[in-house]
Order: C-alpha cells, then structure tokens, then sequence
C-alpha cells in the first residue's frame, strides 16, 4: 500500500512538467488551458501570481503546480547541462562553472517572472537562458544569442496567448512598441551607468576586472539596488494596481536581492561559486526586470501584443550592448545586432513557420500512423491519437490524409470518430472532417445494395447540412429516397413501377446536373446516382417482367383528350401530313381547311404536325375555343402576334419583331406593317409560319359585327395570297355551308379530309399501341374491334381502354389473351362510358327526323341495309335534306343503292337508344 | 431558404434551377429570373413587400417551402410585418386538406343519413369506379370523367373521398382501405366546386374562387382571358377540379357558350395534361346540354363516363358490419334486399336497425320505421334512373 502511494505520487509530480508546458504554450495551448483548468477554472491564461486573488493565490494547487514546475524546471536544466556537457567532454572545472551559472539562472528568473509578469513566459525564459547560459558559458562572444532566443520564444508564447500573432500592428500598437522600446534604450542607458560605475567614476573598462574596492562595490552596489527598487516599484504598481506602499516590500526585496548579488559579484574570487551564483543571479533579475519594464509600459500603451514585441525585441538586441560592460571575454560587433535581431524575429515568429517548415515531417509521420493502423485491423485504432492533429494546434492547412484517416476510423470506431468530430469541429482541420463526412454519407448512399436500403438512407441519413451547397447536393437524394420509399409502399405492382420510373427520371435528370456542376463534390455523387439508377433499373425490369406474367395491364389508351407528341399512341395519319407538307411548300397559296368530325383526331394531328413537317416550318397552334375570351380584336391579334414570336423564338431561334399596342390607329394597317417586317425576316431565314387555327368556328362571337369580321378576312386573304412565307390552316368539324360567316373566304380552300384510320393503322393502335404492350389477341377479338369501329380513333381508343380495365379484372390466367367475348364486353361498357359522345352524335349533329331514320335502320341488325326507296317511303318528310344529313356526318353510307351505317358502335348506340 | 426552395421545386417538378428562376421571375412580372438569381447569390430579399409575398406564395404554391419553419425564416429575413400570419395562412392553405387529415382522430364508426360522407373511414364500396377514376387520373396526361347518378347515389360522396383518400393517413382509415391510388400523390392539387354553392353561381365568381382557393394570383376584375391566362401560367402541377351539380351550371345563363370553350380548351389544349375535371351530375349532361342548347364540345372532353349504381353485395355487407353492434343474420339479408345495396338505404336501414337494438327492442318494428324512412328515396329503384 504504502509502495502504491509513494507511486501515485511521483506519478502525479511528473504529470506535468516544464517539458509539458513548453510544448502546451508553443504547440497546443489548449492543454495548457486545460492543465490551469484543472486546478483552477478562475485562472486567466495568462497570469502572474502578484495579480491573482488572495483566494486564488492560496489555492494549495496552484503552490504545488509551481513549486513542482520550479524544482523540475531547476533539476532538468542542471542535468540537461551536466549531460550535454560531460558527453561533450569538456574539462571539469569549466563543467563545473557551467552548472553553476545555469543553477543560478534557474533558480532566479521563473520565481521572478512568476511572481510579477506571467508565469508561462516565466519557463521558457528561465529554462531557456539557463540552458543557453550554462552551455555557451565559453563561448562567450555568443552569450546574447540565448537571452535573445528566450525573448522572442516568450514574446511568441505571449503573442499566442492574446491571438494576435498573425496580425498586423495597428497605429496604437505601434505607438505602443514604440514607446517600450524608447523608455527601455533610456533605463539601459541609466542603468548601465550606473552598475558599471561610469557615472561615479570608477569605471575600470572591462568588466569582471575585479574586485573592486569594498567602498567602490558598496557605492555601485547600493545605487544600482536603489534604481532597482525605484523603477520596479513603478512596474509593480502598473501590474498590479495597487499602491506603492504594497508594493514596496517585494520591491524592496529584490533591490536588496540585487544590491547583494551584485556586491558579492564584485567582491568575489572570480569563476569562484559564489562569483558565479552571484553573476547569475544579478543578471537573471536584470533580464526580467528588462523584459517586465518594457512588457509592462508598452502592454499600457499599446496593448498585449505591442508588450510583446516590445520586449522581446529589447531583451534579444539589449544585451548585446549590455554584455561589454557585464560579461568577461566579450567582444562587441555590429553584426551581433543583426544576429541578435534575426534570432529574436525567428523566436518571435515560432508559431508561423513552425507549422509551414515542420509539415513534410509531421505529414511523413502522420502517413506513418496512417499505414499502421490500416494495416493492423485494431480497434479502435492504436495510433491515430497520436496524430499531428490533436497536439499540433497552430497548423492553418488541412493536414494532408486527415480525411482518409478519419474515415477509417468511422468505419472502425464510430464512437471515437463522433468524439473526434466535437474536436475538430471548430478547428482549422475542420474542412477535412467535412470531407470525410461526405465522403461517408456518400458511400453509405452508394453502398445501398437494394431499394429498401435506399428508401431507408432518407431516415437512416443526417441531411441537415448547414452548407448550403452540400444541402443542394444531397437534398435530391433525400427525396428520391422518400419517393422511392413511397414507390415502395404501392398497393399495385403498376403504381410501384410508375412511380419507380418517375425516380429515374428525377435521377437521370440530377445525374445531368450534377456532370454539368461546377460543385467540387458533384463527381462523388454522379457515382452513388449510377449505382441508384442501376438499383432502380434493375427493380424496374423485375416488376415488367413479374407484371408480365402475374399482375395489371398499364392502359395506355387516352380518351377525351388531345395527343400530344410525348404520347405514343399517337398512330398513323402520315398521308394527311404528306399531303399537307406538299401544300405548305408548294407554290400555290390557297388557305387549308382541315375538316373532320368531332373526336376524329383533328387536334391531336395538329399537336403532332412539327414532328413530321420539315424544320424550316414554325408551327403555331391556335386555340379558338381558348380565345373566345377576348372581346376585342385588337387583344386577339396581339396575342395571336406574341404566339408567333414565341413559336418562332422556340423552334428556330428566330426573333421577330415586337408589336407595341397604339389604341388609336388603324388595327389592320398597324397589324400589316408587322406582317411585312417579319415576312422579310422569315424570307431571310427560308422559314414559313404555319398557324394553324384549331376549333376556328369558335372566334364568331369576337368577329360579332360585319365590318370587323370583314376586316379579318380581308387581312387573312392578303396575307395567304401575298406572304408566301405566312400560311394559315383552318380547322373544324363544320362543312363550309355550315359557316357562312367563312364561307366567301374559304370557298376557294384546299379541303383536306380527315377520316377514320386506316387497317393497317388500326390494328397497330389495337394490338401494339406502345413497346412492349403486355395483352395479345386472338385474331378474330382485334378483327372485331376493328369491324365495330372501322377504324373510328376515338371509339378504337375507348374500346381499348376499356378493354385493359376488363382484362385488369380478370385473374392473371386470364388476363393477357383477348377473346371476342372480351371485345364483345369491351364494346358494350364503352356504350355507357362514352355516351357524352354518342349524345353528342346523335344531339346536335344532326335534326330529329335524321335521328329516327337511323334509328329505323339500327333495328335491322348489324350489316342491315336499306334502299332509298324504302327508306323514304317511311321517313318521307325532308328525306333528301335528311339523307344528305346523315351521309355529311358520316354516319351512313351508301352501296349498290342500300344505306347502312359505317360504323357498327354507331348502329348500337342508335339501337341502344339509352335516353 | 429561397435557394433550398427552388432546388425543391426543380426537383418536384423535374427542370433544372433555370427554368425555375425564369418562371419564377415570369410569376413575379419581371422579365426573367435574373432577379431571382440575384437575390439568391446577394443573399438578399425583395426590396418590395408585394414582391416578397408574390414570391412565398408562388413557391408554397408550387410546393418549394419544405416546412412552414423555412417560409417563416424567410419572410422574417426578408422583413415582412406579418411573417407568422402570412406562413400559417400560406402553408395551411397548400396543405390544408392533409394536416387536417393528418390530425384527424378517427371516431367510432356510426351511420350517416343525409349529409354526404366526409370522412374517408366512414365511406364504403365504389372500388370499380374508383379504380376507373383513379387509372384516368394516373397517367401522363390527365383525363377527365363524369360520374352520373341519381339524387342519393353517393356522387358528392365520392367526390370528397377522391379528393381525400389519396392524402389520408392509414391510422385515420379503417384496416385494408386502400389510400395507394395514385404514385405521387402528394403533387396532386384538388378542388372541390358545388355549383349550389352562391359563390360559385356566377362566371366571375367562379373564376375568382378558383384561382384564390388554388393561390393563384385574383386580379381585381378577372374576366375570362385574364383566367385562362392566370391558369396557364401557373399550373405547374397535377390539379382535378371536382365539378359537382354541374347541371345547374350548364342551366346557369352566366356559364356562357364561350366560358365552356375556354374551359375545355384550358384542360386539353393549354395545360398539357396537367388539368382534369371531374364532373357529378343527376342526368347525363350531354342531354342536358341538347336540351339547354348548351355547348356539347365541353362535354366531348369526358371520354370516360360512369354510372353510380348500388354498391356490389360485398360492399354492402362491409357496410353493414361495420356496425358498433353486429345485426343478425336475417336482418343482414332483409337489409340487403331491402336497400338494394344503394349506399343511401343501406345507411338508413342500418342507423335504424342500429337504434333497435341499442333501445332492445325486441320486436319488427324497427322495420316499419325503416321502411318509412326510406320512401323518400324510392326513386332510385326505378330503372329509368
């Protein structure tokens, strides 16, 4: 027990040491922090004992952290001497002056430097000068060489402590430094006076040419005690702010202290111990006192940092001066200044290029730890704290490899890496931890093996990055895995592959973005949205290929509404396009008038039309249902206007002219200065303008009295005949006898027709309306559909629609052959489900009596026919009217004199006769 | 803030941040989104207060504030005199229907007569017509559908469910209700328009409810180029229009010839698919519209139609045993014979059915009840409808 004891009590006496405290203050001051914290959280930084308080001054702590610090500094530097010294081999007695010189520094600077300036640069000026003193005791001629390294070392310790290291002097602080470095030259030149006897006039002119009379020695003795007691009375007070009348016992003592020395210095066998001790011990109080005095009146003036340079550079240069008239054997040189200069500079700049000079061989080091501990498979990691970053404070750059590091040891230690990332979070190595954590999140993103993982990244992930460009990189990814997570919650193999081709979509759309970004991280993540694609893709496939053979039919089939070009059901119709395009560039001008009947396809042809025209055609597509709107033409024509320039901006590039709104003048003259500037531009560019007015018939009511409709016919006809590069396509369900408002100006139209699709076309639209349709038919289900159609678009499109929601009914077994019956049922639900289409055909296209002709000639069955005679014979009233009717909405047709109806649907829902 | 929102919607609506800026910068009356941009990389806010709310609406609109706490952050950064107000008005307003779905308490379950079924938990059956409307709703291109039924068939019923339950969180349903109709659902925007509602009963009024309920900007007098204009501009995302009592609109001389083109030009010309409608009516509008001389091309875009008949034998039965208290057998079978399975009856004659037995009474009476509670809905037997 008692062994145990005495262990744990030279353990805790070399805790901490002065080796220790050299390194915290140059290299990690945070340890030193954290040392003083542990004794006393009150304690400032930077301190010395006289400015403490009593309270703090009586912590038994605190004496023991000094006494301890003091009796090790003292015993190292002695050693250390001794050591270097006796390995040297130099003769004992010089070895011997040696000690005695460096016990005498060590003994007196760090009380004094504790006690009144600050205990941090009380180490490294004692143990410093001491060092330098008793290994350079022969060397005589370089003896300012330590005092002006410890200057600048203590001026750097100081410096860091008030972070102010790396700045530049402000106008206060250069008065500052300015002022220490003046009051320091006017004490030196007092002072030396003085001790040197100059200015009693006993000055012998070499120093150490003693002893000196006792009456001599007492004189310059007790003066140089007296001027000692003055100034240091006055340094003491500024420290401490207290009165004089406090302060003079300590400054009392030392003038004493150094009236003593100084006495026995003079009177003592030279190289004898006490000359030595006596040497030493004067001279460490004058060290102090010169770097206290002028830390203290520059600190004043100018602050921490000017204190600091101020006495360093004192310190360091001073004694090259003051060694002629203090040290033996000491011969001055001017080079000695700039010497003296450069080494305190070097000191004083310690902690700038100590990072800049010692990174290749801290960065050899670290990469050293780096091998080990990839190389062992320890965890935690055996070496990593021992790494630059966690005692190497002062280092401004990211250390080359922190990043690698700290992701092994997230892989390995995750506990210790989520410690270390506290640690480094506000330190300069802060860029490599942000590395590393990307790098991390980024392989925890690519190294989801399949969609579950994927979608559990977004609450699995920490995405809240307060970087916003790292927040715009992974935010995308966040979602995508929220979406992909909902894919994944479906209810139906259909609605899951939907929405997972809607992901892709978004990660081949992020994927762009991110090759195009000029972001540093974008390529990391263009790998983790390959390995996510490749995931989804191959999901994708599965689910076709398990849909193809277990679950629904995704329906293709649109009803009601107008195909666009992004859809693929869109078939056929090519020879109205040919045709149209031989029109468009041909040299004959007539206006086109496209003509159908109501759900033939009419819009969707149009909304296809740019794909097939040549690109020297700028399609505009007008709606004129969506202009009814407008009231005035003026408004009408604008908008028509600014349509063009789009259109033409769009698919060519091409910019026409604006058109400024002027109320007042006349509409159609200003409209035709437009129309020739821009036929200039479009004949320049060989490019033509296609308007193509859907739903035409719709823009009566805007063209309400006769003149304004005049007006627009009149410009409509000057511009097809005149301006070869304008074309105008008319489109309608109506006859030209049905609009006579148009009919004068479409008379001479080229009418082209659009009917039913072809066969061939409807087959493909029935059997392949898109890749990889999943349903077949027996022949005769898609003949059927086919023969009750006759190749009708809108009824092929809803027969077909309603046969994938039948089929999607019926188990899997079932589900991809259809049979007649399914036809067949098809047929009858789309009766119901598009009856707004048979009221229509059967309401206002055509007049009751037409209405109960054909339903008189649905009751004779499918394929019945009836003669014109018979027909009329009961239906005579307005049968020829009627009978033209009927034949205009192609509804009927005639053959070797029988009329039957052209499309079998057509016949059912007139023998349906729902309403 | 603005940056994360723009990234949102970009990555919503699948663009790059350009053409984002550029809309949004077109949105704000400018003439690009180099505005945007700019405050974007200055780090800056709109200088003026109209631009500053134009700008957090049109984002919220279009679903770019993550939260409400992000639209908060920036209309404080940005100034505004009223940031909490406008960001619970804004946020509430774009996602009013799914906070209140979400915080919805599910009570016990009860029969309803009269009022339509509001909550999804409560409503039973119309699988194949939700299937149908659902598979109409989920494809590139939005189609539209009417659903025609009798007075009490269940239309308005099925409207508020179709606009609910896609947004409807599982714990506020009962077991196997599915919610999973639609692949995004979270991008669909829906309104709900009664054309018995006052407000609506004008063309003006129409329009402007429109806009205002889905954030769209509401000029002081909106005539209908204005509307189609507003409309075109900023639909962005998937929006069904739940039109209900459409016949009294098609009968309302306000709702001209050329308010019904527009309308249909807007859903299958100018929106690119993103806009459907979906009608209910009492008769077949089409008929409706040759007897009131109406236009019929409106009508022409509704290329799927739907009947509402009685719930299938299986549905009724759910329905039936949803009841807090279980019914015998025999009751189970009179109630399914009686009702027909309309959903109407069926609730009648299990409310009443119900009351019988919480009050023990031991007799037939509650069927004599129940038979006179129904006599007001016998039109719905009659083949006609």
């Amino acid at each position: 027990m008692k062994r145990v004891g005495v262990m744990t009590t030279v353990s805790r006496f070399f805790a901490t040491t002065p080796l220790h405290i050299g390194f915290w203050l140059l290299v990690k001051p945070s340890a030193w922090r954290t040392a003083l914290d542990q004794i006393d959280l009150t304690l400032p930084t930077e301190f010395s004992y006289l400015s403490l308080t009593p309270v703090q001054r009586r912590n038994p702590a605190l004496i023991r952290f000094l006494l301890n610090n003091y009796l090790l500094l003292v015993i190292f530097n002695v050693a250390a001497v001794a050591i270097y010294l006796s390995l040297a081999k130099i003769a004992q007695p010089k070895l011997i002056q040696s000690l005695w010189l460096t016990l005498g520094y060590s003994l007196i600077i760090p009380p004094i430097m504790s006690l009144k300036s600050s205990v941090s640069s009380a180490y490294f000026l004692g143990g410093t000068i001491a060092l330098g003193m008793g290994l350079l005791a022969r060397h005589t001629n370089y003896i300012y060489i330590p005092i002006a390294l410890a200057g600048g070392l203590t001026g750097n310790v100081l410096l860091n402590q008030a972070h102010r290291a790396d700045r530049w002097f402000n106008s206060r602080e250069l008065a500052g430094l300015l002022t220490g470095i003046l009051a320091a030259a006017l004490l030196i030149f007092i002072g030396i006076n003085i001790i040197s006897g100059k200015i009693f006039g006993i000055y012998t002119g070499v120093p150490g040419a003693m002893p000196l009379p006792v009456r001599f020695a007492w004189i310059i003795t007790t003066s140089a005690g007296i001027l000692y007691l003055l100034f240091e009375l006055l340094v003491l007070k500024s420290h401490t702010n207290k009165r004089l009348i406090d302060v003079l016992p300590i400054a009392a003592l030392e003038g004493l202290f150094i009236s003593v020395s100084y006495y026995l210095f003079f009177i003592s066998v030279e190289n004898s111990p006490v000359f030595l001790l006596s040497a030493s011990i004067s001279g460490g109080i004058l060290i102090c006192f010169l770097f206290t005095a002028t830390w203290q009146l520059a600190n004043q003036v100018g602050g921490p940092q000017a204190g600091a340079m101020a006495a360093s550079l004192v310190l360091g240069i001073s004694w090259v001066y003051l060694a002629q008239d203090l040290v033996m054997g000491y011969t001055f040189e001017r080079v000695n200044v700039v010497r003296a200069l450069l080494v305190t500079l070097a000191g004083l700049t310690f902690s700038v290029w100590r990072p800049i000079v010692s990174l290749p061989f801290i960065a050899i080091w670290n990469n050293l730890l780096y091998t080990l501990d990839s190389r062992s498979n320890v965890s935690p990691l055996k070496y990593f704290k021992l790494h630059a970053a966690f005692f190497e404070e002062g280092q401004a750059l990211v250390w080359p490899g922190l990043e690698d590091y700290l992701i092994l040891q997230a892989e390995r230690d995750p506990e210790g890496f989520e410690k270390n990332k506290l640690k480094f979070s506000d330190s300069p190595q802060r860029r490599a931890l942000q590395a590393a954590e990307i790098e991390l999140l980024a392989r925890k993103l690519e190294n989801c093996e399949d969609l579950t993982s994927i979608a559990d990244a977004s609450r699995l992930v920490q995405w809240n990055f307060s970087d916003s460009q790292i927040a715009t990189l992974l935010t995308p990814f966040a979602h995508m895995s929220h979406d992909i997570e909902s894919a994944l919650n479906q209810s139906s193999v259909y609605q899951t592959r939907l929405a997972l081709g809607r992901v892709r979509d978004d990660l081949n759309l992020f994927q762009r973005e991110l090759i195009l970004s000029p972001q540093a991280n974008s390529s990391r993540f263009t790998r983790v949205t390959a390995a996510w694609d490749r995931i989804i893709e191959n999901k994708i496939e599965r689910l076709t290929h398990e849909a193809n053979y277990h679950h629904e039919i995704a329906n293709p089939y649109i009803c009601g509404m107008p195909l666009n070009s992004q859809q693929e059901v869109f078939v056929g119709r090519t020879d109205i396009m040919a045709r149209l395009e031989n029109l468009l560039l041909g040299p004959n001008r007539p206006p086109l008038h496209l003509y159908g009947q109501r759900r033939m396809g009419k819009t969707s042809l149009l909304l296809n039309l740019d794909h097939y025209l040549p690109s020297t055609i700028i399609s505009v597509f007008l709606d004129g249902q969506g202009l009814a709107g407008y009231t005035q033409l003026m408004d009408l024509f604008y908008y028509m206007i600014n349509e063009i320039r789009s259109e033409a901006y769009r698919q060519r590039g091409l910019r026409l002219p604006a058109i400024i709104r002027q109320e007042n003048k006349n509409l159609f003259a200003h409209i035709s200065r437009w129309i020739d500037q821009t036929e200039k531009i479009l004949c320049e560019d060989g490019a033509i303008v296609l308007l193509m007015m859907d739903e035409f018939e719709a823009l009566e009511p805007i063209l309400q009295n006769n003149s304004q409709m005049q007006g627009f016919l009149g410009l409509a006809r000057f511009v097809i005949q005149h301006r070869p590069h304008f074309k105008v396509l008319f489109v309608g369900s109506h006859t030209l006898d049905e609009i006579n408002a148009w009919s004068s100006f479409l008379f001479n139209a080229q009418v082209i027709k659009i009917g039913r699709l072809a066969p061939t076309e409807t087959m493909r639209l029935i059997e392949n309306p898109v890749k990889n349709f999943q349903m077949t038919y027996v022949p005769a289900a898609s003949q059927h559909i086919l023969y009750l159609t006759r190749g009708h678009p809108h009824l092929v499109q809803s027969i077909c629609y309603e046969l994938v929601m039948l089929k999607n009914e019926q188990s899997s077994t079932q589900r991809y052959l259809v049979t007649m019956a399914d036809a067949e049922e098809a047929a009858n639900r789309t009766l119901t489900s598009s009856s707004f289409f048979f009221v229509d055909v059967r309401g206002p296209q055509i007049n009751p009596q037409t209405a109960a002709m054909l339903d008189h000639l649905s009751d004779l069955g499918p394929e019945g026919a009836v003669s014109r005679d018979e027909w009329e014979s009961y239906f005579p009233e307005n049968f020829r009217a009627n009978l033209a009717l009927a034949l205009k909405r192609d509804l009927v047709e005639e053959e070797n004199g029988y009329y039957r109806f052209q499309v079998e649907m057509m016949r059912r829902w007139f023998a349906y006769r729902p309403f | 803030m603005l940056l994360r929102a723009i990234d949102r919607i970009a990555y919503l609506e699948n663009k790059t941040k350009q053409v984002v800026y550029d809309e949004l910068g077109y949105a704000l009356g400018r003439q690009g989104g180099s505005a945007i941009q700019y405050w974007i990389y200055h780090r800056r806010a709109p200088s003026k207060l109209e631009d500053v709310e134009n700008l957090a609406r049109i984002i919220a609109r279009r679903n770019g504030w993550e939260n409400e706490v992000d639209l908060h952050a920036y209309l404080e950064y940005a100034g505004h005199p009223s940031a909490d107000q406008l960001s619970r008005q804004l946020m509430g307003n774009n996602d009013s229907n799914h906070e209140s779905l979400e915080s919805e308490v599910k009570p016990l379950s009860t029969f309803i007569i009269g009022p339509p079924i509001l909550q999804p938990h409560l409503f039973f059956g119309r699988t194949r017509e939700l299937r149908y409307i659902f598979n109409a709703l989920n494809g590139q291109a939005l189609q539209n559908v009417a659903i025609i039924g009798a007075q009490r068939s269940g239309k308005t019923s099925l409207l508020h469910y179709l606009r609910k339950i896609t947004r409807t969180t599982p714990a506020s349903l009962r077991p196997n209700q599915n919610t999973n109709w639609l692949a995004q659902p979270g991008q669909y925007h829906w309104l709900y328009i009664d054309f018995q509602d006052p407000r609506v009963c004008t063309r003006e009024g129409f329009m402007t409810f429109v806009l205002r309920t889905l954030g769209y900007p509401v000029p002081a007098m909106c005539d209908l180029v204005q509307f189609v204009d507003i409309f075109t501009r900023y639909l962005t995302q998937p929006t069904v229009i739940l039109l209900d009592e459409v016949q009294i609109a098609l009968t309302n001389p306000e709702f001209t010839q050329q308010f019904w083109w527009s309308l249909r030009s807007l859903v299958s010309n100018l929106t690119e698919g993103r806009l459907a409608l979906i009608l209910a009516a009492q008769r077949n509008p089409a008929m409706l519209a040759i007897d009131h001389g109406r236009p019929s091309p409106f009508l022409n875009i509704f290329g799927h139609n739907l009947t509402l008949g009685p719930l299938t034998t299986e549905e009724a039965l759910e329905l039936i045993r949803s009841s807090p208290k279980p019914f015998p057998a025999a009751d189970i079978d009179w109630i399914l014979q009686t009702s027909g399975c309309w959903p109407a009856l069926l609730q009648i004659l299990c409310s009443t059915r119900l009351v019988a037995l919480e009050e023990e009474t031991m007799i037939d009476s509650w069927k004599e009840e129940a038979l006179a509670n129904i006599m007001p809905y016998r039109h719905l037997f009659d083949p006609q409808q």
